[in-house]
């Protein structure tokens, strides 16, 4: 039977053998992710992703564009770790390119697993403390991302980001993203945060030869439930 | 047995012993408000792992009831989902009327509430996990009541819970005796602790019906043992005339213990059972600064098997113990207690805090080092104190 992970794989094994376009000259976005507070709608978990509240800096979000004709060769597919240490994987967001792929391991003395329902992505592993799974991600989800599970510790998460292009960045401690090298046009920009359910989008347009300087600025408006 | 709420004389007693008068600014309110009080800012704890959701988040700690989206859930098993409409209890073996029960026939039987901390029985084994603990009120159906309604038969010792998770187990992995069996999830309780702990058949937490993760549509809830023996998607009740050996009661949540018999050390072997009198400093508060030091304010919160907590004390490095404050309400027997304590005025720097719940029955809570703990081989049971530290 054929099943839909062997049709994705075969599907990615294509899209991976299609060569990058030639755009040409091309732009770049770059700046960073600001949080403003609102004491009203305090945000439990900031204090981990914003160092200074008074700047509110935001680390962890997922930047990147989105349009379907930005499919791209992944040329040199790069392998990820999330470690599982101290109940946490970590790190707890991930954004990489399809054909990349992720070394699940456990440093914690407790027994733990990872499983994902993304329906690209299923799998379900168990791993004990030394132990390692490693997974190819061959699909992208973009913005729709595995979320990785521990089936023993309900409490668990972590978000890999799967792109099916190079032109996403994740943001810095010091709220700074980065992208490069995107073919001129316009597009729809996008910002996730996954851990705060935070989520921001705005049109954009990328010129030649140009860079962008951009200030994605949210508060607790962009939460989704 | 139910759930009673401490009388005043009894919750004055702790707070006299603790020197409340001092105090008085620092009593329950003050610690509640703490997170709105502009003034106090907190001081985040070092080296440590974030809390994520679905997780006691300490440092933030302001309900006395705790909400869902703190509340830990453990499984070893999978996650049945069990519709209300499809739900049965059933309640047999050693019975003269077995009976088996809708949820509904269970919500028309006469109700309780009950108040109770309810711990992992691996919170506190590491630093990553020390947020497996919560306080809930819950509402059900009274175990005793309801096993003395199907007529207890002679010759019955024990009560066996069954859940509806399910999942193969293997004994002696590897050896030509090698044995797969597929088992639903079972914890048991003497018949004497079944009839007398005050345990429920719960179907609702904090005035909500129970989220799948955490059982529902039913429970059992028993106050003041650890998470383990309250088991999740209850569906059999089984009165049996010998003891239940399950994975949970005999081979796993074992805990193993050196015990010092003359110069030797004795290892044994017991089920993890009741919870042991434990506090941590849950967070650190700063206010401003005063002649170059830095006034703190600690908060913690203390709990045990229903024994009555006569005192929490907190070392601030190489000081002495001294004296919490206990939050005078609210309190129920089987629920945390809140403490705060001023540290003073303390020196810019690193400093280590910890705190201790000593109970009216004497015990103390030990350190890393004392033999109770250094001698447990077995990560369940951690209710060591927790040093906390920080950098003023």
């Amino acid at each position: 039977m054929f099943s839909l992970n062997k049709f994705l794989q075969l599907l990615t094994v294509i899209v991976l053998f299609i060569p990058a376009p030639s755009f040409g000259e091309t732009g770049s976005i770059q700046g960073k992710v600001v949080y403003k507070t609102d004491k009203s709608r305090p945000w439990r978990y900031g204090r981990y992703y914003i160092k200074n509240s008074r700047t509110g800096l935001l680390a962890e979000a997922v930047v990147g564009l989105k349009d379907r004709k930005l499919a791209t060769t992944n040329e040199k597919p790069q392998r990820f770790t999330i470690d599982q240490v101290d109940h946490m994987f970590t790190p707890e967001t991930v954004a990489l390119q399809v054909g990349d792929s992720v070394r699940f391991t456990n440093s914690d003395a407790a027994l733990h697993s990872v499983k994902t329902n993304d329906p690209a992505n299923a799998f379900s592993t168990t791993i004990s403390k030394g132990q390692e799974h490693v997974h190819s991600f061959l699909w992208g989800g973009n913005f729709k991302p595995a979320v990785m599970e521990c089936a023993y510790h309900g409490s668990m998460r972590a978000w890999v980001y799967v792109f099916n292009h190079p032109y996403f960045s994740l943001s810095k401690e010091n709220g700074e993203f980065t992208m490069n090298n995107i073919p001129p046009g316009t597009y729809e920009l996008l910002m996730h945060h996954p851990a705060g359910r935070l989520v921001w989008k705005k049109k954009i347009t990328v010129t030649a030869g140009e860079t962008i300087n951009l200030t994605i600025e949210v508060s607790p408006e962009n939460l989704i439930e | 047995m139910t759930d009673s709420i401490i009388n005043r004389r009894e919750a004055l007693h702790s707070a006299a012993v603790a020197g409340i008068a001092g105090w008085a600014t620092l009593s329950f309110p003050a610690f509640v408000e703490a997170n709105s009080d502009v003034d106090e800012e907190l001081v985040p704890f070092l080296n440590m792992p974030r809390t994520p959701p679905n997780r006691l988040d300490w440092e933030t700690l302001e309900d006395w009831l705790t909400p869902i989206d703190q509340v830990y859930n453990v499984q070893h098993y999978d996650v049945p989902e069990v519709a209300n409409n499809e739900y049965r209890l059933t309640i047999d073996g050693l019975v003269n009327k077995p009976q088996t029960l809708t949820l509904d026939q269970l919500k028309a039987l006469p109700q309780r509430k009950l108040v109770s901390t309810f711990e992992c029985g691996g919170n506190g084994a590491s630093k990553g996990f020390m947020n497996a603990v919560h306080n809930s009120e819950w509402v059900g159906t009274d175990l005793a009541e309801l096993l003395k309604s199907c007529g207890i038969r002679d010759g019955a010792i024990e009560v066996a819970f069954i859940g509806y998770d399910k999942k193969d187990e293997t004994l002696r992995k590897d050896t030509k005796r090698e044995l797969t069996f597929n088992v639903p999830f079972g914890r048991s309780l003497s018949l004497d602790d079944a009839i007398n702990l005050g345990a429920l058949v719960a179907y609702e937490r904090n005035g909500q019906p129970l989220e799948t993760r955490i059982g529902a549509p039913v429970r059992l809830v028993v106050p003041g043992w650890y998470g383990v023996a309250n088991v999740k998607w209850l569906r059999r009740i089984e009165v049996r005339d010998r003891r239940y050996m399950g994975r949970f009661m005999a081979r796993d949540y074992v805990t193993v213990r050196g015990e010092r018999n003359g110069d030797d050390i004795e290892f044994v072997e017991t089920s993890v059972s009741r919870m042991h009198t434990k506090s941590i400093i849950a967070r650190v508060m700063r206010r401003g600064e005063a002649n170059g030091n830095v006034p703190l304010k600690a908060y913690g919160a203390v709990w045990s098997d229903g024994t009555l907590i006569d005192r929490v004390e907190v070392k601030l490095d190489d000081g002495e113990w001294k004296l919490a404050t206990l939050a005078e309400s609210p309190r129920s027997e089987f629920s945390w207690t809140f403490f705060a304590l001023d540290l003073g005025e303390v020196a810019p720097g690193k400093h280590t805090l910890v705190s201790r719940g000593i109970d009216v029955k004497g015990n103390i809570q030990p350190s890393e080092e004392d033999d109770e703990i250094a001698l447990k081989k077995t990560y369940w049971e951690a209710y060591q104190q927790w040093p906390r530290e920080i950098e003023v």
